[in-house]
């Protein structure tokens, strides 16, 4: 699986307004609703799963990396987006390594497909142990950019 | 590998969702708990079982059969908990 199999082009935020965690999940969160991804009436719900999940245990990952994620049935294909952060101290996130993140990958699974979330997950982590793939997400200032990179390849 | 060699036990992953980030980060929490070297297995990947993004790349669905690998001069205390953990059904998280 590619990032770019889930990765919803229009609901990439190549800069990311909110500063918290919770703030960014409700940023992302509604940014796939705005891009079509799921109905009005499931927008909060959504929110509210990924927000639980969180609590459960953050999903930073280290090196300034998070993948907050939940399943939800308002889906019914995987889903996801990128965030960038390019607040100063960047986004506190509970990480394992304690470091604050800037790129933030929000997965939305369908609650039947395990095989699916595990393959996204499986790409997100892979991909992001690339340094150079990294440094040049970090780089990008537009959708375009975000984009173009996560489609050269991955 | 220690003077008493690897113990190795076969689990059967339990998780409807298979071994996801949450379940392989309790693990790894728990491996880290040991001294020895804990190592799993899926086929031909081989995951760190003290690190849980290692494990996610295992891509472990469920059902799938994981070899359990525990080196150290504490496997034989490790090895029973280690694997009723990689096993365990979880929660629907």
């Amino acid at each position: 699986m590619r990032m770019s199999h889930f990765v919803v082009r229009d609901a990439i935020v190549p800069t990311l307004t909110a500063t918290t965690r919770d703030e960014v999940i409700r940023e992302l969160v509604r940014s796939l609703h705005a891009a079509g991804q799921f109905l009005n009436t499931d927008l909060e719900d959504v929110i509210r799963a990924v927000l639980r999940r969180e609590q459960l245990g953050s999903t930073g990952i280290g090196r300034g990396i998070a993948i907050p994620h939940s399943r939800h049935a308002a889906v019914s294909q995987l889903v996801g987006t990128i965030g960038l952060s390019k607040a100063d101290g960047r986004i506190p996130f509970d990480s394992i390594d304690g470091e604050p993140v800037d790129i933030v990958v929000l997965l939305i699974s369908p609650q039947d497909r395990p095989g699916d979330h595990l393959r996204a997950l499986e790409n997100v982590v892979q991909t992001m142990r690339d340094d150079e793939f990294v440094r040049s997400l970090r780089a990008c200032r537009t959708r375009d950019e975000v984009w173009a990179l996560i489609t050269g390849g991955r | 590998m220690s003077a008493n060699g690897a113990i190795r036990k076969t689990v059967a992953v339990a998780n409807p969702n298979g071994l996801h980030m949450r379940p392989a980060t309790l693990f790894a929490l728990a491996a880290r708990t040991y001294r020895s070297v804990v190592t799993v297995w899926n086929g031909d990947r081989r995951a760190d079982g003290k690190s849980s993004l290692d494990l996610i790349l295992l891509v472990a669905l469920p059902g799938a059969e994981l070899v359990l690998e525990v080196d150290g001069d504490d496997a034989a205390d490790a090895i029973g908990p280690l694997a009723d953990l990689l096993g365990s059904p979880g929660e629907d998280t």
